[in-house]
């Protein structure tokens, strides 16, 4: 533990991201907290107000109102909670699922192996926001169906992963060893195999997490994302947009917290991966 | 080189933040439009969300496609723009019997391959719109009809059953050139329509635009402008920009918001012109137990929802209150009707005299396509949150959303509306509300007698009755919450862009446009 | 050789077999596009016969297999929108899509490839940091929200380029481009990065330059000539994803490709169409993705044993 603040000292970026990413988990936790008004009031006689320190905004609303009238602020801070519950929840589904799949493709061989490995190959084959699309039109918009997504669309890179780790550690005589002791199967996965990767996967899983901030973001954005009453900054981006023209702000501040976030998510992934799996190539 | 490169991303990057931030109101349409001098060909572009469906006037769904088509084809009658039928390629009609209308065609119709339009022409469209292989998607719509043909210029119009709206459906028949379409074939009619009307064709880019030239030998007047180009721009605000940077000359549905911002901008001129379109709540009474099966419920939420806040509020004022089924633009409207006023009082007493005196919690399906339509239904939300209705909002695809209403199985709640070139209360009541009618989730048995002893009726006073005791029928029992018509918003380049107007039917015609 | 290709072909063919079927289930679990094919007169029974002669309410397994005879042949059906074979409407699309997939190729090569090398040649420099800030700013940038920031610069504040479209040449190219373009830049500086860094660090290097060669002989000749042959094979898999990933930045611009037309059609239940794209674009992956790993093991044979 001394180590890794250690070496997060010295990484200038990796403290940076590390800052972002508390801001924004702080943000999350404590976002009825911290909002000056409910994300969901409407003001309909106060909308499309721009940020207070232009000419046409108001000092109620500090970064403005939006087409109902509701506080841009608290929305985004509100924001901040849905995006990091979807990260979180969607990063957690995948990692588990391409785990478990992976330890079975590559410690059973065979069968197994060869379907999960042909569906690892269908998933390559098409791509990631079709996909997203695809699930997403057929489930329909809800909390639960894009945390489902971001899992579905995730797992592929701890399957392969796991599996060709345990492909090498597999033959290995220790491992030989306790089989001819009679060590179970699971024994052998959860004792010996997995703390061989979970290094790599908790690198990936930061990375992929960034990912799944975007692809939360990117179906609000068109319009698949969760439902419309709980605001999410992809699709207050979206809703901003028709008013891009004569309120700019609006659609500049929750791109701005996206790509923050993502930033934040990276630099701190990368810093881990330096950390604890330099020659991983992610 | 390369730090060449690196710092252009970096300033293209650092650009983009910066001027998104600055004042955007300076820029003026004014400056851009084109000195259209006697040389210059004189071009009107005017741009709107989707693309058309076809060019073959039989598979001309959506008001875009009508309005392009409107361009290109002429019809027997057509309609003002403050929905009045006038006359177009026929010269006079009159109705003979109950299903017998005798028609006298122009005999100075040319199609711009050179035909001449006759009776021949008239009876080609309509048979072959009935040719049930071909699947055209406007068949349905106007099987009920078929042409005697009397003369090169005289026929009758003879259909199944009365039929009091026929001149209005006409004014959706695009007269096509029969030996032109049988010669090439239906593909490359599409490909290479011909038409007889204000303009002729010239190209059209999937997604991207439609590009047409003036028809000198038009029968009617001539337009004075030499190129007319319809142009796809998807996103509202993008639809905006290209207006105020000079791209378009005229844009279609702008949302409310933008509308207010563009009126203060100099040399744009902003319409917004009341449709015929019809938006309301509609309620789902037919998919199992549901609170607003009860009268009491439905009636209970007609009192909770504040239309004229709706209205000021989030439509910006570009809507008008309806009462109920029907506008005074159609038919037999009956101002003497009254709608629901607010009273959430009044609501939460009729919401516990059902029995649900803590209220409920309730779906509410909304697909895009109307008027600000999420902004909507979120206002909604909050007002029936008042009188302790919980509403959970559904977005869903408008393909997935019909789908649902067709089977049933739609929100109890619902964002739905008519409108368009053809539609009247009789539409309405039996696509909407009539039990078997597409869109119907409602099961009366009343009104169904009511409303097609109405579409039959030839005595207009007769038929008047009948009309406006559905109007009144469809506020006492309630079928829907009765919103408004919204508006269709236009902003055009005033300096240069003169004689257009809006019309009521939402079909954007240019056929007297002139521009300066 | 003959049979690792054998085994990869095949494993190509099954994959793309099995994108069918996981779009053509997903699809036909989303509604049918009977709706769509008729007026709105049209009565519910008059639908259910149409769609009883359409083949909807066959079993999914029985449509399945019609779809696949059609698709072998390129006959997808036809498009209930346009009212023509969807393949037709697909084709119309796809030069736009490929102008925009090559353009944004070309802004990451361009831009991607001369910082990668001048970051590593001049590794921890000033230089250095800014292009490794802006390559990661370049991977976490979303498509959308660049892409309406250029709308807003560009088109409606300076009112230099079209907000959308296509029909403007360059004009209308270029930020489309930059907008795709920008994260494979960002990729290929990146893996470019630590590449050249690896080969840089090596001993034959230092040999080089012991013999006297100039420094940035040294890096055109060595480091980069290594590291390319792993860029090679990474841009065959950028543009591949380019040309899938357009969805969002065709939609942003309307940009009349098929990242476009997709969405479209997934909206209005057009089948054949999505199925036309979903199909053609699995073929492209699992093309490219077979050239790369067979050129991949022909210049590295040891990849084969694997």
């Amino acid at each position: 533990m001394k180590a890794l603040w250690r070496s997060l000292k010295q990484s200038k970026t990796g403290m940076i991201g590390l800052a972002i990413v508390l801001v924004v988990v702080v943000c999350a936790i404590f976002a009825y907290q911290l909002a000056p008004c409910d994300p969901l009031q409407q003001d309909l006689m106060n909308k499309l107000h721009d940020p207070a320190w232009t000419a046409t905004g108001t000092p109620e609303h500090l970064l403005g109102t939006d087409q109902l009238g509701r506080d841009v602020l608290s929305r985004l801070l509100v924001g901040a909670r849905i995006t990091l519950l979807v990260a979180l929840a969607g990063t957690v589904v995948g990692g588990v699922v391409g785990v478990v799949l992976g330890c079975l493709a590559g410690y059973y061989g065979g069968w197994v192996d060869a379907v999960l490995m042909r569906l690892v190959d269908i998933q390559l084959c098409f791509p990631f926001t079709l996909l997203a699309l695809f699930i997403a039109a057929v489930l329909g918009g809800s909390l639960g169906n894009v945390i489902l997504i971001a899992g579905i669309t995730s797992w592929v890179r701890y399957a392969r992963l796991v599996r060709g780790e345990i492909l090498s550690i597999k033959e290995c005589e220790y491992i030989e060893a306790i089989r001819a002791e009679g060590g179970s199967d699971a024994r052998i996965i959860f004792r010996h195999i997995l703390p061989n990767v979970i290094s790599s996967v908790i690198v990936i899983a930061t990375l992929e997490m960034a990912k799944i901030v975007l692809m939360e973001a990117s179906l609000s954005f068109l319009g698949y994302g969760v439902p419309v009453t709980i605001p999410t900054w992809g699709r207050m981006l979206s809703e901003a947009r028709a008013n891009m023209v004569s309120n700019p702000w609006q659609c500049i501040l929750p791109g701005l917290c996206i790509t923050l976030t993502v930033l934040g998510v990276n630099l701190l992934g990368d810093w881990l991966r330096d950390y604890l799996d330099p020659k991983l190539d992610v | 080189m390369k730090k060449f490169l690196s710092m252009a991303l970096c300033l293209a990057l650092s650009m983009s933040l910066l001027a998104g931030c600055g004042s955007s109101a300076s820029s003026s349409a004014a400056a851009s439009s084109e000195a259209a001098g006697s040389d210059t060909p004189k071009t009107v572009t005017y741009a709107n969300a989707s693309d058309i469906a076809s060019l073959d006037p039989r598979r001309g769904t959506s008001t875009i496609t009508a309005s392009v088509l409107a361009d290109l084809y002429s019809t027997l009658v057509k309609t003002d723009a403050e929905g009045n039928i006038v006359l177009d390629a026929a010269a006079s009609y009159e109705r003979v019997d109950d299903v017998t209308w005798h028609f006298t065609l122009r005999d100075d119709v040319y199609f711009t391959n050179g035909d001449h339009m006759t009776s021949a022409d008239v009876q080609y469209t309509i048979d072959s719109l009935k040719n049930k292989d071909a699947g055209y998607a406007l068949s349905g719509d106007f099987s009920f009809m078929s042409v005697e043909v009397l003369g090169d210029y005289e026929f009758n119009i003879v259909t199944d059953q009365p039929f009091n709206s026929l001149p209005l459906r006409l004014n959706y028949v695009k007269i096509i050139p029969s030996k032109y379409v049988q010669e090439v074939g239906d593909e490359a009619f599409a490909k290479n329509p011909v038409g007889s009307g204000p303009f002729k064709f010239v190209s059209w880019t999937k997604d991207d635009k439609v590009v047409m030239e003036k028809n000198p030998d038009y029968y009617g007047e001539v337009p004075q402008i030499d190129q007319l180009v319809y142009k796809v721009i998807p996103e509202a605000a993008d639809r905006v920009a290209a207006l105020q940077a000079g791209e378009v000359d005229i844009i279609c549905s702008i949302p409310t918001t933008q509308a207010n911002y563009l009126s203060s901008t100099d040399g744009v001129t902003v319409v917004g012109q009341p449709s015929t379109r019809v938006v309301w709540l509609q309620f789902n009474t037919i998919n199992g137990d549901s609170p607003v099966n009860d009268l009491k419920v439905r009636q209970a939420l007609n009192y909770a929802i504040d239309r004229d806040s709706l209205i000021t509020g989030v439509l910006d004022g570009y809507a008008v209150k309806v009462a109920s089924i029907s506008t005074p633009e159609y038919n037999d409207y009956d101002a003497s009707v009254q709608g629901y006023t607010y009273d959430p009082e009044k609501a939460k007493s009729l919401l516990a005299e059902a029995g649900y005196a803590d209220g409920f919690t309730v779906d509410l399906s909304v697909s895009g396509g109307f008027l600000n339509a999420t902004d909507v239904v979120q206002a909604v939300a909050s007002q029936l949150a008042e009188v302790g209705v919980t509403v959970n909002i559904q977005q869903e695809d408008s393909a997935t959303q019909r789908d649902k209403i067709m089977s049933g199985t739609v929100a109890p709640i619902f964002l739905h509306g008519l409108g368009g070139p053809y539609c009247d209360i009789d539409l309405i009541a039996s696509i909407g509300f009539t039990k078997g009618g597409r869109y119907c989730t409602w099961d009366s048995d009343e009104f169904a007698d009511l409303a097609s002893r109405a579409a039959a009726a030839v005595d207009d006073t007769e038929r008047a009755r009948l009309h406006s005791e559905m109007q009144q029928f469809m506020v006492d029992q309630a079928p829907a919450v009765w919103l408004y018509q919204q508006d269709t918003l236009y902003a055009y380049n005033s300096a240069k862009v003169q004689n257009w107007t809006a019309r009521t039917d939402e079909v954007v015609l240019m056929d007297g446009v002139s521009v300066q | 050789m003959a049979k690792y290709l054998a085994k990869r072909l095949a494993q190509s063919l099954i994959a793309i077999l099995g994108i069918t079927v996981v779009v053509f289930v997903i699809l036909h679990l989303t509604g049918d596009p009977v709706e769509l094919m008729v007026s709105p007169t049209t009565s519910r029974e008059q639908m259910d016969i149409l769609r009883q002669e359409m083949g909807f309410n066959d079993p999914l397994p029985q449509q399945y297999l019609r779809f696949l005879k059609g698709a072998v042949v390129g006959d997808f059906g036809t498009s209930y929108y346009y009212n023509e074979p969807a393949m037709r409407v697909v084709m119309e699309r796809v030069p736009a899509t490929l102008e925009l997939a090559v353009a944004a190729l070309a802004i990451a090569v361009v831009l991607g490839i001369p910082a990668g090398v001048l970051s590593a040649v001049k590794r921890n420099s000033l230089s250095d940091g800014v292009i490794r800030v802006l390559a990661l700013l370049g991977q976490c940038l979303p498509a959308f929200w660049l892409g309406i920031m250029l709308i807003m610069a560009f088109s409606v504040n300076l009112g230099w380029l079209p907000t959308g479209g296509n029909s403007e040449g360059w004009r209308s190219l270029i930020m489309p481009a930059f907008t795709l373009g920008l994260f494979s830049a960002a990729t290929i500086c990146r893996l470019l990065r630590s590449n050249m860094i690896e080969v840089l660090g090596k001993e034959y290097i230092d040999v080089a330059r012991a013999k006297g060669l100039r420094g940035s002989v040294v890096v055109m000749k060595h480091a980069f000539k290594n590291a390319f042959s792993s860029i090679l094979t990474m841009l065959g898999m950028q543009f591949a994803s380019l040309l899938g990933g357009s969805v969002i930045t065709e939609t942003v611009f309307a940009w009349p490709g098929i990242g476009r037309l997709v969405i479209q059609s997934i909206q209005s239940s057009d089948f054949a169409v999505v199925e036309c794209i979903v199909f053609l674009l699995a073929v492209v992956f699992v093309v490219i993705n077979f050239v790369v790993d067979v050129l991949y093991s022909v210049i590295n044979p040891r990849v084969r044993l694997q």
